[in-house]
């Protein structure tokens, strides 16, 4: 070969050493783990992602689950939502998945942040109070879970790689215990009011303890801490209860809810988006823009409603069509069927409603307070004050004074059923005090049998997480 | 530069002297005439006066004449194959010449990747694919031209849309979450063949795959001189991470020296509606609603006739028509062939069309004696106005098609204004389908610009160097808008958008070439660096709440609530490529090929694969012992093995990603959570096939028949796959490498020269594959992922197939349909006589998600082409039948329009519903809210046999008067115009779910497939 062959042979191997020589990827519309993490304002960032399965939650699954299976209100039987109305549900209902996933999804996040902000050069006293926020958070996200699944796994660092996906269940007390924990630390470090609408304050985290507590059977610390609560009074009872639903009063009635899912039907947020499902079909935009009609209230919860009860307006038992006809129980479209209207937004976008999703109120915490100090010691005058500051505001009168203990927690059961109905809560009360196979007599023309058995006092463990993660076992319930 | 000094001082001498020689010779001028074997005059012969710079080209008969030749001179004479002549002029002043056919150029080159061999001396299988039967049907898109052409190539049309999605199969489907495409090389340019990734800039349809356009449409087939599909391991391991899938090799058009040619290529046509569904009329229909709702809504049905026929109103008869004009030529050292086309089809649904101009240019120039650059380079202009067809426009309407399926036959179409009615009352949910076409804008515009330069450089006799530079420069943009007439634009008063996505990708491949043959031994060595990259900015607005619905999206920021997003990402592959072709006394073929990838896709922990390949061939007919017979006159035998890849990997996928996870509404603002998005797997790397095919090409009867038999089994593991993590980890999923598919058949071709006299000739060509899939793992967690429970009513149409191991991908799973319960039979509580029954499989008394089973596959048994070719004096005729056989679909539709859960139209089948009066037990009764699943009654034989093209064409005589032309043909064409087939939707010939691996086979209703009829024209000069 001609020696400028060789020359030029040596160029081109030259020439693709150079060339071929960077393969990392190199990323532009997101940062990597190393870049993060630096300032306030990633700090920040970071905390509200953690917030964000709150609405993820309660977008829908997060109401559905329990209500569905609840006596105030039944699904359309479409897409298998009758299932959990009809308790045919098993490990693979999608719902289920989805409620465990949003809780999980946002306990991760929590803990991203708790092993990350630490380090972060910031003003000190902010950097306590995201933590406190995403040990709010967490416990939030667990509080979910021990009440829906019972023993769930505690994952107590995020997940960083393949290997550290999988851990094992605990019982369900140890749940418990963790997040009690996890909002006693939130309760020191909060501020008492929050930096922004809608974060998590003083009253939030003590709020949801003393609800945990509730539910955990400590009784007297609940007592304890919805008393003191209730005694700060940084919070009151919006006078008018229908307001306290008004999209458009969200921020008046801040007095009374301590936390709420906070939706919005603006671009790039959640909307609430169960507003569709409430609204019967072909309704004006009174209900909502987008009106499915998927979802109704039972008359036996409409019946159960005194005529004075100023919250029995938040049923109604007919509306005017987008025609202007009246349907009403006679309609093929309402017959058996009760128009739940606690969540309207006639200005919604689509499907998308303003409506904040009240997690926590101070009507529930008089309720919790109530009926703590009842199971602590007896229904004491604290106890009758409680429940009565409820029943005022919704135009009742006073308890029958005197009352059993028995019989004074059931009037407590049966006034947050009226108070809280639609709020994710009843179902709640019903599977912690034992008493949820009374749905079996909740029935209607569509829900002619409702054979719920010993195993829904907790739904099962979704089965994409029992196939996946090898070192947790269903529930026995439910094997 | 002094090199070049050199040679141009050289140029200069010798001109020179020659100029002194030509003072002492005489001068004449030198007439004649080339002909052919057969005596006819060969056009387009260059005649050049050896070593002088003067010469011509014959004329159409073959005649030339060159003026001042000097007696001594020689001619030379030389045709593309043809054997070139050189004779010595003397005194003679009429020098005709004979050409005889260049017998060993006669033979087929086929290119491969990197090169090109004799098809005597492949060793891979490979099937060719010349321009003229690509061009036979009328074709938007290259890709449909491949149909039913080739052996183990199976090409669907998904969407008849014009422009519309498109997918290819080269032996089966090798991927579950990656594409399965193959890789499309134009001109030595790798391009991707995904269908388009819309722009982004939605408003309330998605891009979903059913609407998506194929990339493919953006080339323009009249320019494909010939394709090449490499199908086995040894023909795509060149290819490396990028062959599993097979490789598309096209070829343009280059010039070819000679006469200048100007061809006009056009035609027109219309297309139209294959057949409609028959669906109730308005009588019927209220009718129904009247016995649904139990109410009397319609007083008197029997008065309302039949109402509109929604169909009628959204299909219309599409003109379509394409011009190519391109001029072609050159001399020995300078070639070119410019070309420009202009293609318009309007769709067989109102408002949908499709409209491409696009020009090329490929130059070639032999600069010095080893030194040839050349360039191939085209630019298209796109604009498609798609139908919305498939998708799910909100909850309750669909696209077009969809809509007018649903649409009540009571409503009527338009209203005194000509505007389309917006539905009221009970059926306020639906579409009207009028609306969905004239008052929806799903517009996309794609300006493209693909092309290389290179340069070989011949360094010694065996030697061979070429650089090339490649760019592909693609900008899409999607214009969208919904307005009030729609019901998804209603509910938000308009939406609308703007997305631009720029793709830009860089290619440099250096390729080095060494030839040597000593005494029976033939080297032929190839080396090859290539490197790809790919930069794709994406940048999308979208609005909603618009004031009115005046000026569309051109004027988004009048909209309320606003959203924009921009993304960038970038790819790069570096490939060595390293190839040895052995040949031993053209008996014995050795090919050896090893390529090592480098991906910016690939983790950390595996940025380098490796791909290997060896391939051996035997042609038997050159044997002693086959010399004695007549009977077999070629006969070769090819077996190959060799590993390929599939990097269809998203990009960062191996990266932990920070980016906004989601936000959150505090003080009433939007704040935006960060946080990681992913579980890192710096192990992510390509997907791994390896194949093993045996072949044997054989013709018999002096090559009258041609065979080629190929059987290959492809076996592909690390497919990559999202699986499913523990949810307690925060996360749904991991990408990584886990699952695993086989693909194994049979592939069966056949040439036949029925008949070559000089006025009649008849070919036959066709084909016939054979392929089975399997999935044999997923990700050894579990053995299959059943589609989620459509619960009681009809689930997204992503959830008709399931992935079991050991059956193949696609499989339909769902219930047994048992009849419908009558009364007095054993009812289960919950139902009531007229339900459907299905089938209680696991014997629990109740019927729950267990009860399902696999209940179809959509993959067919076998598919095949057959060309007919005829030719009788001027005529031509040419049929071309495709068939596909055993292959099932999942008529999803049906499920909606046969279930007996109305509300809206149904099939016209449906007045034979269950009533107290009339126990069906087949249709069921008509009640709202009753439990409707999928199951096999909606599984429908998909096979069909269809005639895709019929050709008349006459060849005008162009003697006599006519003789300023060079050539000119006439022709006219039928497309689909029969179709044998028992399937009752639009066209068996369906995939709604796009180029997905999974949902194959599912008729959700699409844009359905048209037949044309057109008139063409070709003409040289």
């Amino acid at each position: 070969m001609k020696n400028s062959t060789l020359k030029f042979l040596a160029f081109l191997v030259a020439a693709v050493a150079i060339s071929a020589c960077d393969l990392t990827e190199k990323p532009y519309s997101f940062v990597s783990p190393d870049q993060f993490f630096t300032s306030a304002s990633d700090a920040e960032a970071a905390l509200t992602a953690a917030y964000t399965p709150v609405t993820n939650l309660y977008s829908r699954v997060g109401t559905q689950l329990p209500d569905y299976s609840a006596d105030q209100c039944f699904p359309r039987a479409v897409v298998g939502r009758d299932q959990l109305t009809v308790f045919s549900y098993d490990a693979t209902m999608d719902l289920i998945g989805q409620y465990w996933q949003h809780c999980y999804q946002g306990i991760d996040r929590a803990n991203q942040v708790l092993e990350n902000v630490p380090r972060v050069a910031m003003d000190e006293t902010r950097k306590k109070q995201i933590l406190a926020e995403a040990y709010f958070l967490r416990g939030l996200y667990y509080f979910h879970l021990a009440k829906t699944f019972g023993d769930v796994p505690i994952k107590q660092e995020s997940t960083k790689d393949i290997a550290g996906t999988e851990t094992a269940k605990s019982p369900v007390a140890d749940v418990y215990a963790f997040l009690i924990k996890d909002l006693e630390t939130a309760v020191k470090d909060l501020p008492p009011t929050p930096k922004d609408r809608g974060r998590a304050a003083y009253g939030a985290a003590i709020g949801l303890l003393a609800k945990a507590q509730l539910y955990a059977g400590d009784y007297a610390k609940a007592a304890q801490n919805a008393q003191a609560l209730i005694q700060s009074n940084r919070y009151s009872l919006m006078p008018n209860v229908l307001d306290l639903y008004n999209p458009l009063r969200e921020d008046a009635a801040r007095v009374e809810v301590i936390f709420a899912a906070e939706f919005s039907s603006l671009s790039g947020l959640n909307g609430y988006d169960l507003l569709g499902f409430y609204a019967p079909a072909n309704s004006p935009p009174v209900f909502s823009k987008t009106a499915f009609g998927s979802a109704f209230g039972y008359h036996s919860f409409y019946r159960s409603f005194s005529n004075l009860d100023k919250r029995k307006a938040l049923l109604d038992t007919a509306y005017v069509n987008a025609q202007g006809r009246l349907i009403g129980q006679a309609d093929v479209t309402l017959r058996d069927r009760i128009i739940v209207k606690k969540f309207m937004d006639p200005n919604s976008n689509g499907a998308n409603g303003e409506n904040n999703f009240p997690i926590l109120r101070l009507a529930d915490v008089y309720l919790i307070a109530a009926e703590a100090e009842a199971r602590a010691s007896s229904p004491t005058a604290a106890a009758y004050a409680a429940i009565n500051a409820v029943r005022k505001r919704a135009g009742l009168p006073d308890l029958t004074p005197g009352l059993s203990k028995d019989a004074f927690i059931e009037a407590v059961l049966q006034e947050r059923s009226w108070e809280l109905c639609y709020e994710a809560d009843r179902w709640y009360d019903l599977t912690r005090t034992g008493k949820f196979k009374m749905v079996a007599n909740v029935l209607n023309s569509y829900y002619p049998s409702r054979p719920v058995q010993d195993k829904h006092r907790y739904f099962p463990i979704p089965n994409i997480e029992i196939l996946t993660n090898s070192k947790l076992e269903q529930n026995p319930a439910w094997k | 530069m002094k090199f070049l000094h050199f040679k141009l001082l050289l140029g200069y001498s010798l001109l020179l002297l020659l100029g002194t020689q030509y003072a002492f010779t005489q001068s004449l001028t030198v007439k004649g005439k080339v002909n052919t074997e057969n005596g006819e005059g060969l056009p387009g012969v260059s005649v050049i006066v050896v070593g002088t710079p003067s010469g011509t080209t014959t004329d159409k008969d073959g005649n030339y004449s060159i003026p001042n030749v000097k007696s001594d001179a020689k001619l030379s004479f030389s045709y593309i194959g043809y054997l070139s002549v050189t004779e010595t002029v003397g005194n003679r002043s009429k020098v005709d010449v004979v050409l005889k056919l260049d017998t060993k150029l006669l033979e087929d080159v086929v290119v491969v990747g990197y090169g090109s061999v004799k098809k005597s001396d492949l060793t891979g299988a490979v099937s060719s694919i010349k321009a003229a039967e690509l061009k036979v049907t009328p074709i938007a898109n290259f890709v449909q031209g491949l149909q039913a052409r080739a052996s183990g190539v199976q090409v669907t049309q998904n969407s008849g849309a014009p422009g519309g999605s498109i997918s290819v199969r080269i032996r089966g489907n090798n991927s579950i979450s990656g594409s399965s495409e193959p890789l499309y090389v134009v001109d030595g340019f790798p391009i991707s063949g995904g269908d388009n990734p819309v722009a982004g800039g939605g408003s309330g349809f998605g891009n979903d795959n059913g609407n998506r356009l194929s990339v493919l449409s953006t080339l323009n087939p009249n320019d494909i001189e010939s394709i090449e599909v490499l199908k086995d391991a040894s023909a795509t391991a060149v290819y490396g991470t990028r062959g599993a899938n097979g490789v598309v090799l096209i070829t343009t058009k280059r010039g070819k020296a000679g006469q200048t040619r100007v061809t006009y290529e056009g035609y027109a046509g219309q297309q139209q509606i294959r057949k409609t569904l028959d669906l109730m009329n308005a009588s019927e229909f209220a009718a129904l609603e009247n016995e649904l709702t139990g109410q009397n809504l319609f007083p008197n049905p029997a008065q309302l006739g039949e109402g509109t026929d929604w169909q009628k109103e959204i299909f219309q008869k599409g003109g379509m028509q394409s011009h190519q004009l391109s001029f072609s030529g050159g001399t020995e050292k300078s070639l070119f062939n410019v070309s420009m086309n202009y293609f318009d089809q309007n769709g067989i649904i109102i408002n949908s069309n499709f409209k491409r101009g696009s020009i090329r240019v490929n130059l070639d120039n032999q600069v010095s004696k080893n030194f040839k650059i050349g360039t191939s380079l085209t630019y298209t202009y796109s604009v498609n106005n798609g139908a919305v067809s498939s998708t799910l426009l909100d909850g309750t309407g669909g696209g077009i098609v969809l809509s007018a399926l649903y649409a009540p036959p009571t409503e009527s179409p338009r209203d005194a204004q000509g505007k389309p009615t917006m539905f009221s009352g009970r059926y306020i949910d639906f579409n009207n389908p009028i609306a969905v076409a004239s008052e929806v804008l799903n517009r996309n515009t794609t300006r493209r610009l693909l092309g290389n330069i290179f340069a070989d450089w011949t360094i010694t006799k065996d030697l061979t160097y070429r650089a090339s530079f490649g760019g592909d420069l693609i900008g899409d943009t999607r214009d969208s808008y919904v307005t009030r007439f729609v019901r998804a634009g209603a509910t938000v008063n308009g939406t609308g958008g703007r997305g631009n996505n720029n793709t830009n990708t860089i290619l440099h491949e250096s390729l080095l070439n060494y030839h040597k043959t000593l005494g029976v031994h033939d080297f032929n060595l190839t080396g090859v660096f290539s490197t790809q990259s790919q930069t794709q900015v994406t940048d999308a607005m979208s609005g909603q709440q618009f004031p009115n619905d005046l000026v569309f999206n051109d004027n988004l920021g009048q909209a309320s609530i606003l959203s924009i997003g921009s993304n960038k990402q970038q790819w790069r592959l570096d490939s060595y490529t390293g190839r040895v072709n052995y040949n031993l006394k053209s008996k014995y073929l050795l090919t050896l090929t090893a390529r090592v990838d480098g991906s910016s896709r690939f983790g950390a922990n595996n940025k380098y694969g490796f791909f290997p390949s060896v391939a051996g061939a035997w042609r038997i007919s050159e044997e002693k012992f086959m010399q004695n017979q007549k009977f077999f006159s070629d006969m070769k035998l090819r077996v190959s093995y060799g590993i390929t890849g599939n990097a269809d990997i998203p990009l960062y996928n191996s990266l932990a990603r920070l980016s906004s996870v989601g936000n959150y509404n505090f003080n009433n603002t939007r704040n935006i959570g960060i946080l990681s998005a992913n579980i890192a797997n710096p192990d992510l790397r390509w997907e791994k096939s390896g194949q093993a095919d045996i072949g044997l090409d054989f013709g018999i009867l002096n090559n009258r028949l041609q065979f080629t038999i190929d059987a290959y089994q492809k076996k592909t593991t690390d497919l990559l796959l999202s699986r499913s993590v523990a949810l307690s980890s925060g996360y749904g999923s991991v990408f990584g490498n886990f699952g695993g598919v086989e693909n194994k058949g049979i592939e069966f071709s056949v040439t036949a020269n029925v008949a070559n006299y000089s006025n009649f000739k008849w070919d036959i060509n066709g084909n016939i594959s054979a392929n089975r899939n399997k999935l044999t793992l997923i990700d050894g967690t579990r053995t299959e992922i059943i589609p989620g429970d459509g619960g009681g009513s009809v689930g997204p149409f992503t959830n008709n197939s399931i992935l079991r191991v050991g059956q193949p991908l696609g499989s339909f799973y769902g219930y047994i349909f048992d009849g419908i319960y009558q009364t007095g039979d054993n009812i289960p509580t919950g139902r009531v006589a007229g339900n459907i029954r299905y089938k209680d499989l696991n014997g629990d008394g109740a019927i729950s998600a267990a009860d399902q089973q696999i209940i179809g596959d959509p993959n067919p048994d076998y598919y095949f082409g057959i060309t007919n070719n005829l030719k009788y004096k001027g005529f031509d005729l040419s049929v071309f039948v495709q068939g596909v056989q055993g292959g099932q679909i999942f008529y999803v539709q049906r499920l909606r329009m046969e279930g007996g859960a109305a509300g809206f139209n149904q099939f016209a089948t449906m007045v034979n519903r269950w009533t107290p009066t009339n126990p069906s037990n087949y249709y069921p009764k008509v009640a709202q809210g009753q439990r409707i699943n999928q199951s096999d009654v909606l599984i429908e034989d998909g096979s069909f046999v269809r005639f895709k093209n019929a050709t008349l064409g006459y060849t005008v005589p162009t003697k006599g008067k006519l003789s300023w032309l060079n050539n000119a043909r006439l022709y006219v064409s039928a497309n689909n115009f029969l179709t044998l087939t028992k399937y009752s939707g639009y066209d068996p010939e369906v995939n709604t779910a796009g180029q997905n691996n999974l949902n194959l086979g599912v008729d959700n209703i699409g844009y359905p497939i048209a037949k044309s009829l057109i008139a063409g024209l070709q003409i040289t000069f």
